[in-house]
Parts: C-alpha cells; structure tokens; sequence
C-alpha cells in the first residue's frame, strides 16, 4: 500500500501540472461556448435550434483527451523517474492503474455533475450544451456517467499500451504497430469498396442497431485489453 | 598535502606525528577523531582511521574508549628516538651522495653544514 | 566483512555491443567504493543491472542476497543517482524532493534542506531551466538525504565547479561518517575523488580491469624511467602496462609489485622508481586494453 502511495506521489508530485492545466483548457472552453451562446443570445437566434445543434458539441473531448496524454506520460518520462527511484514495474503498474481510476472517476464527475446544471438551467439560461452531448450520451445522468468513465480510462490505457510498445521495441514497434491499423483500415474500406452497396448499408444498419450496452461492452473491453497488453508489456520494461 | 606517493594511512599518521612532536598534541591530550580528520582533509574515514591505528600499534597513540585517542605518555620520546635512527638514512645519506654528484670534498661538506647550523 | 553486492558472469548485450561483459564484482558493506572507467565503459549500465532497471542478458546479480530486478524489498534499500536521470516535464525540484522523501525510510528532512541551501537550489524553477550544475544537486541532495543502506552516484558532480565539488565531498564524509553505509560512486575523474574511496574498482568496455583496495595501490602498479636501451632490458623483466618514449628517455608503467631481485637489477639500470598514481594506472590499464582489442581485430 506504502508503496502504491510512492506511484501515486510520482504521477500527482506536480499539481499544477496534472490538474490546474487541464482545468485552465476546460475554462477557456467553457469561455468560449458562454460567448457563443451570449452572440446567439443577443442576435435573438432560436434557442430550440441552438439547444438541438449544440448536442454535437465537441468541447467534453477537451476533458477525455486528457487521458490520452496521462496515458503517454505514464510510459514515457515518468516510468524512467520512477523505476530510477527504485519502483518495481509491478508496482508502477498497479498504482498507475488506480492513477487511472482516479483521473477517469474526476473527469466523469466533472461531466455528469456540468450535464446536470445544463439541464436544470436549460443550457446554463442560454440554450448552450457542452456536457448533455452525444460524446458522452444524452441519455440518463448513469449512462453517462458509465460512458465517460470507459471513454477516459479507455483512452488511458490504450496510450499506456502504445507507450509499452515504444518502450520495448521504439520506433520499430509503433512501425509495426502503425502497420497492423494501416492493414485493418484497408481491409474495412477493401470490404466497403468489393461488397455491395446494399450489404455495406445492411451492416451499418445491424452496427448502428446495436443497443447502448453492446457499444459500453465493446468499449469495456478494449480497455481490458490494452490494461492486459500493456501490464505485461511493462514487466519486462527497460529505462530509455 | 596529498600529493606524497606513499599510501595515504600513512601520510596521515606522519601529519599527527609531527603535530606531537612540535607540541599541537601535548602528551596525555586528545587527538582528532577518525570522522574529524576524515572530514577536515577530505579522506575516507577507514583511512584516517588506519593512520591513528597505526599510531597505536607504534605506542604513540592510546585509545580510550568512549572517549577517543589520546597522545600516550612517553609518545614524543619515542617518537625521537624513532625518527633519530631513520634520520642518517633518509637525510644524511642522500646528502652526501649529492655532494659526491657535485665533487663536494669532507670539507667543503661539514662547512656547508656548520654554516647552515650557525 | 559483508557483501552487500556480488555479480557473476554478469553480461548485458545490445546487438552486436556488449555494455557490460561476462563481469565479475563484489562490494563490501559501508565502506566508500570507487567504479572507475572512461565514458562508455559500462558503468551507468552496470549501476542500472544492479538496480533493476535493465534485464542481465546473462549471470547473476546478488543485491543484498537477492535478485534485484522486481524486488521491491531490496531496491527500497537503495538510492541511486542516475548521470542524466530524467524527470517528468513540469517537475520541480521540490517535486522530486517530494517523491524521494515518501519512498526512502530513512529520508531525512532536515539533512536535505540544510543541503539545498549548501548548493543554493532554487527548489522552485523547473528542472529544464536548472544548469547542469544544478541538477547534479538535485541527485546529490537525494543521495545524501535518502541516507539508504545502499546509494549509487553516478558520475555525481558534472557541471559542478570547484567550490560545489569540495561540498559534495565535505557533506558526502560528514553524512557517511555519522550513518555509515554502503556508497558505489562511478567517476572518470580519478584522482580528485581517490581520497574519498576505500576501494576502486576499474572496468573497460564492460570488462573488469582491476579491483584493489586504495591502501594497496602503491603496489598495484610503478613507473621506471631511465635511458631507452636500460627500459628495454629492463621491460624483459616486467609487465608493462604503458611505455612511453621522449628522446633518449623512456618511462614504463609496471603491473604488479615488482620482485627484490628485479628492483636490484632497475637500480643497477640507474632507473628512476616511482609508485604511480591512480590516474596514471588506471589510464595505463584502459590504453593497454584497448591496445589489445585493437591488436586482435587485426588479425
């Protein structure tokens, strides 16, 4: 436990750095989307419309690709700082992990606590969105909070992977691991362009079909799996 | 200081040595301790502690435990009478092989010598 | 006395390089050892085997009677300041203060503030603004302060300037003689830091070229120097290590203590006797290593 609280120390020593900056990112976003909403406010445009078209918002993503540099920087930096200060990489992994935990349970209540003001002020008394969104889910206040959550731990592990694999194999290993996406994408759009059209639409339609939960499992568990891919890619981790 | 090629425990006991022998140690006073000169001359304490031990191997130094080494009673004659017997080898007789290398006769030696003494 | 480390056969290979070579080291409890070698030579990346960073390609390493790597039990024992550590970005000294006093038990505060002032760190700057002077300050301060059983200076005091030097030196004895314990540090400044080492220890190219205690070094090795036909009878009689030849003159670097009837012979020579110095040995060995490496690729 003592030494799990050494990993956390690591990752959380600079405050400003982990916390302060993404929330300055969150209040110019914030800024931005009040003067939006002030222009659209002022110029009397209809605020239904504006309420309607604001659910496709990307701003929350200012929140959730926080994870993708905590991810990064797990594996980069702070594991040489770490394993240089005489943490075993078992243990860096499973306070990293919690890290993650943490980081992803903060950035979720930010969410759903802001989704729950937007909604009870109609758009913060402007008809703006920004965590009501299809990003996270417009749905209830729980399906949100579940889809955050897996959304930013996703992100998290996923670059904590991708950061073991650099870390084992450098640039030839991002190569390979490049080559492989390269290889899926043109076989999906290979697929799309052979088959026909009426097949491709059909298939949408079943992917588009599927229910919230099947997409919140798919999700799931590619974050388990990258957790697993990256855990025993770091045991055998190496300084740079 | 460190500059001497002999091992270095035993140009530290040659320095307190001589410290006794021109009375910055009086008999029966205390010396410094290991972390003292370790400190002071910037040497591993294991050596400094080496060159007091081989003070007391020598009888010039006595331990008193829990208190430290202290200059033995007796230490400076005995150091004298040590350094007296090393003296003709270690100075006299290079002097006067130097002499030789000059062409210096007895003579003209003792007066070098006579004249440096007066 | 006890072993606190002990490597055998220790080899860790990138490709085709060999950083650390079939390597074979012991190191005593408490005691102020020396790691010397040239840059390159592999000490960084034997501190790093010995800490559990890197993986052995092959033998064994023993840190307090254990495996190191993966072993938490033995590496909260030890500190080990790293040449060109790399700190998180954003960090501060302050933060690294931070980290290394929540794992090193035995961490003192007091120690540690009283050494920030000593080497005048600005805790509050970030660590990319800091000289290289300062940063090696940093790894001095957790060296010191960390008071572990077991403490790892790599290459402690580049960038820092003489006055900052004769500190770490003064602060490294006064800590170490009130809370003995076990200090590798690795230099390629030899004979500043000789004074401070019970032991040194001299690798090459991952080999090991000699390990000694300091005490004994006056007869780790000689140098003879006389007319050039007297070193060349003279050399039949010897290992030379280094030979060098200024006009008629010769000097040569001798391994070894050199036997009574041999040193009668170096006098009939009119040969002058001297004992070398650490930086005269130690470059007398790696010159004649790599004199040799040369000499077998060329075959």
């Amino acid at each position: 436990m003592q030494r799990t609280g050494n990993v956390l120390r690591v990752h959380f020593a600079d405050r400003k750095g982990t916390f302060l900056a993404p929330l300055i990112v969150l209040g110019i976003v914030v800024i931005v989307i009040g003067l939006i909403g002030a222009v659209a406010t002022a110029t009397g445009t209809d605020r239904e419309a504006l309420w309607e078209g604001m659910q496709y918002n990307g701003a929350v993503w200012a929140l959730l690709g926080m994870g993708i540099g905590i991810g990064f920087a797990t594996m980069g930096q702070h594991l040489s700082f770490a394993l240089g200060m005489g943490i075993t990489r078992r243990e860096w992994v499973i306070g990293s992990g919690l890290m993650f935990v943490i980081m992803a349970a903060s950035i979720t209540a930010i969410v759903v606590i802001g989704k729950i003001i937007e909604l009870a002020t109609s758009g913060w008394g402007m008809g703006v969105r920004m965590f009501d969104t299809v990003h996270t889910g417009t749905g209830p206040w729980w399906q949100t909070a579940i889809q955050t959550f897996l959304i930013a731990l996703a992100g998290m592990c996923f670059c904590a992977m991708i950061g073991s694999v650099w870390n084992r194999w450098g640039k030839t290993g991002l190569s390979w691991l490049g080559g492989v996406a390269l290889i899926l994408l043109v076989l999906v759009f290979g697929i799309g362009i052979i088959a026909p059209w009426e097949q491709v639409l059909r298939l949408l339609e079943t992917l588009m079909g599927f229910g919230w939960g099947v997409w919140m499992s798919v999700l799931a568990g590619s974050t388990v799996v990258s957790a697993i891919v990256w855990a025993i890619l770091t045991r055998r981790a190496e300084v740079r | 200081m460190i500059d001497d090629s002999r091992p270095l425990f035993m140009q530290i006991a040659d320095r307190i040595a001589e410290g006794i022998l021109d009375d910055t140690y009086p008999e029966d006073t205390a010396v410094p301790s290991t972390n003292e000169l370790a400190k002071h001359l910037r040497i591993n304490p294991a050596t400094a502690g080496k060159g007091l031990t081989l003070l007391v191997e020598q009888g010039v130094l006595v331990k008193r435990r829990g208190i430290g080494m202290f200059v033995a009673v007796g230490a400076r004659d005995l150091l004298v009478r040590d350094r007296s017997e090393s003296f003709a080898a270690e100075f006299i007789a290079p002097m006067i092989h130097a002499a030789k290398q000059l062409g210096l006769s007895r003579e003209e030696l003792i007066t070098a010598i006579e004249k440096e003494l007066s | 006395m006890t072993t606190v480390i002990q490597t055998r056969n220790v080899s860790k290979r990138y490709k085709a390089v060999a950083a650390v070579d079939d390597l074979s080291i012991e190191f005593e409890e408490h005691r102020i050892h020396g790691l010397l070698g040239r840059n390159g030579a592999g000490k960084t990346t034997l501190m790093q085997l010995l800490t559990g960073q890197l993986f052995a390609t092959s033998g064994q390493i023993s840190v307090f009677g254990e495996e190191p790597v993966e072993n938490a039990d033995v590496l909260r024992r030890v500190c080990f300041i790293q040449e060109g550590q790399v700190y998180p970005d954003g960090f501060t000294p302050e933060h690294v203060l931070t980290v290394a006093r929540g794992i090193h038990a035995g961490w003192d505060e007091e120690t540690a503030r009283y050494l920030v002032d000593v080497f005048e760190l600005p805790t509050d700057r970030k660590i990319k603004k800091l000289s290289r002077g300062q940063l090696s300050a940093i790894g001095i301060i957790v060296g010191i302060a960390s008071r572990a059983e077991l403490t790892f200076f790599d290459e402690p005091y580049l960038g820092l300037d003489a006055v900052a030097r004769k500190n770490f030196y003064d602060e490294l004895l006064r800590d170490f003689s009130e809370h003995p314990r076990t200090i590798v540090i690795s230099s390629h400044h030899i004979d500043e830091i000789a004074p401070l080492l019970e032991t040194v220890t001299v690798i090459d190219s991952g080999k090991l070229m000699m390990r000694h205690e300091v005490e004994d070094l006056a007869d780790a090795a000689s140098s003879f120097s006389g007319t050039r036909a007297a070193i060349d009878e003279f050399a039949e009689y010897v290992d030379v290590l280094e030979r060098t030849d200024v006009g008629g003159l010769s000097t040569i670097v001798v391994r070894g203590t050199v036997p009574r009837p041999v040193l009668e012979r170096a006098s009939e020579l009119k040969l002058e006797r001297q004992p070398a110095s650490l930086q005269d040995l130690f470059v007398a060995l790696t010159e004649s290593a790599r004199h040799e490496r040369r000499a077998r690729q060329n075959v």
